[in-house]
């Protein structure tokens, strides 16, 4: 009787553990779906309708990447426009300091693809600054890439290989810590940084033009990103709203509403110069708010 | 009842087993690893983690991929962490486009690490098609790298 009562309880245990595991093994899977693709929201649906749905997703793309088309278009260097190192005292929220981290990182793209040297390493060192007080002390390791980076600052191809080594650090650190949905963060920040450059460099408006109308198609996603993420300590409502609006003037201008019909690219829009000056109004706006932190 | 008990426990430990198997397989910073190999010589972008699961019928995930016009990309596939194929589609349109065209299929190629350099860039939707479980439920997942050139750079 005694042995039974045992084995019953043995038996409870391993039906307790069983089902414990299962349990916690299923959500875990939803969860990292989620952070990972960066999934759009969709309706409730029932099991069988769920199964019938394709999941949605997208992948941003890397800001060095923007800052260098804009740079193939003509986008030359005007000193002033980016964001100054000395506004790094200012960042004291960890919103400011996230949001920051992708302003500057775009103004280092900036420079390096303009061959500023002294200003690159200016801001490469603000950047692994700001990387450290956000916490990713391993995207910039000992220091040898600083090194590396300051050693090789005439070769363009191996500083930009090294910004690339940066930004693949960053998405690894955010992978590995499950917080890969702080990405949107960053990009959010750096995507507008670049726009304002492109929107008021003093190059050739008509070449720049149809690249900065090109970066709009990218914003629905970026806000879709932004929303998705969900640490509650992170103030993301004023970015919401701003790039929402900037979004909205977008679609409200008469040649953007005409290209709903089938087969319209963004190739032959051209925007007035009233359209892009309500454009870059906004721009300016939300990254004023960005930069004073 | 002994035998019982050994059965309830190799079901836990096979249990435990599989799902320490599953982790294991899903070594995302190796399977970027693999693939940022293969990017050289272009520069990478980005790179997306998929959790794959095999459902009772066959399913589709599809990823929304911004290629800037005149642009040159490679992307990248590491499926060495599934244990049933998938294939990859790349089409032109998204999928609630009826009269989408494909651009590319991994349908014939062999091998875990699938590349594809498209010709022309434009907005790219990338599909994977999961097919059917079959008796048991499994995931594994799929590691797609995005790379791209600067073509205009000076030495």
């Amino acid at each position: 009787m005694r042995k039974s009562k045992y084995i019953i309880q043995y038996l409870s245990v391993v039906a307790f553990l069983s089902f414990s595991i299962a349990c916690a093994e299923a959500p875990k899977k939803e969860e990292s779906d989620m952070e990972e693709t960066t999934e759009v929201d969709s309706t409730e649906m029932g099991d069988d309708e769920a199964m019938m749905e394709e999941d949605n997703s997208f992948m941003l793309p890397s800001p060095i990447q923007i800052a260098a088309i804009f740079n193939r278009a003509g986008l030359g260097f005007q000193s002033g426009l980016t964001n100054p190192i000395e506004n790094l005292g200012k960042y004291n929220t960890k919103t400011a300091k996230y949001l920051n981290f992708g302003v500057y990182s775009a103004d280092l793209a900036y420079v390096v693809l303009n061959e500023q040297q002294q200003a690159s390493i200016d801001y490469l060192n603000v950047v692994k600054k700001l990387s450290d007080e956000i916490g990713m002390p391993s995207v910039f390791g000992s220091g040898r890439l600083i090194e590396s980076f300051e050693k090789n600052i005439d070769n363009q191809d191996t500083v930009l290989r090294i910004l690339t080594t940066i930004k693949r650090r960053t998405d690894e650190y955010l992978e590995e810590n499950e917080e890969k949905s702080k990405e949107a963060i960053f990009f959010s920040a750096a995507w507008l940084e670049g726009m304002y450059l492109g929107a008021n460099s003093s190059s050739d408006k008509d070449k720049l033009a149809p690249r900065l109308i090109e970066q709009m198609t990218i914003l629905e996603n970026v806000i879709k990103a932004i929303k998705a993420q969900n640490d509650p300590t992170l103030d993301m409502e004023f970015m919401i709203k701003g790039l929402t609006e900037l979004q909205n003037t977008f679609e409200g201008f008469e040649s953007i509403k005409a290209l709903d019909s089938e087969g319209s690219t963004f190739d032959s829009v051209q925007l007035t110069e009233k359209e892009m000056g309500q454009l870059n109004s906004k721009i300016e706006s939300l990254r004023s708010k960005v930069i004073n932190g | 009842m002994k035998r019982i008990i050994y059965s309830a426990t190799f079901l836990i430990i096979t249990f435990l087993a599989l799902a320490a198997t599953n982790s294991e397989s899903c070594d995302t910073k190796a399977l970027k690893k693999q693939g940022i190999a293969e990017l050289n010589p272009y520069f990478y972008s980005a790179a997306k983690v998929n959790t794959i699961s095999y459902d009772y019928k066959e399913t589709r995930k599809e990823i929304e991929v911004p290629l800037f016009k005149g642009e040159k990309y490679k992307m990248v596939f590491n499926k060495k962490a599934l244990p049933k194929d998938v294939v990859i589609e790349v089409y032109d349109k998204d999928k609630e486009n009826t009269n989408r065209s494909p651009i590319f299929s991994s349908a014939d190629s062999t091998g875990t690490l699938v590349t594809f350099e498209p010709k022309k860039s434009k907005k790219m939707y990338v599909n994977y098609v999961i097919p059917e479980a079959g008796d048991v439920k499994e995931t594994g997942c799929l590691v797609f790298i995005l790379g791209y050139q600067l073509t205009f750079l000076k030495d």
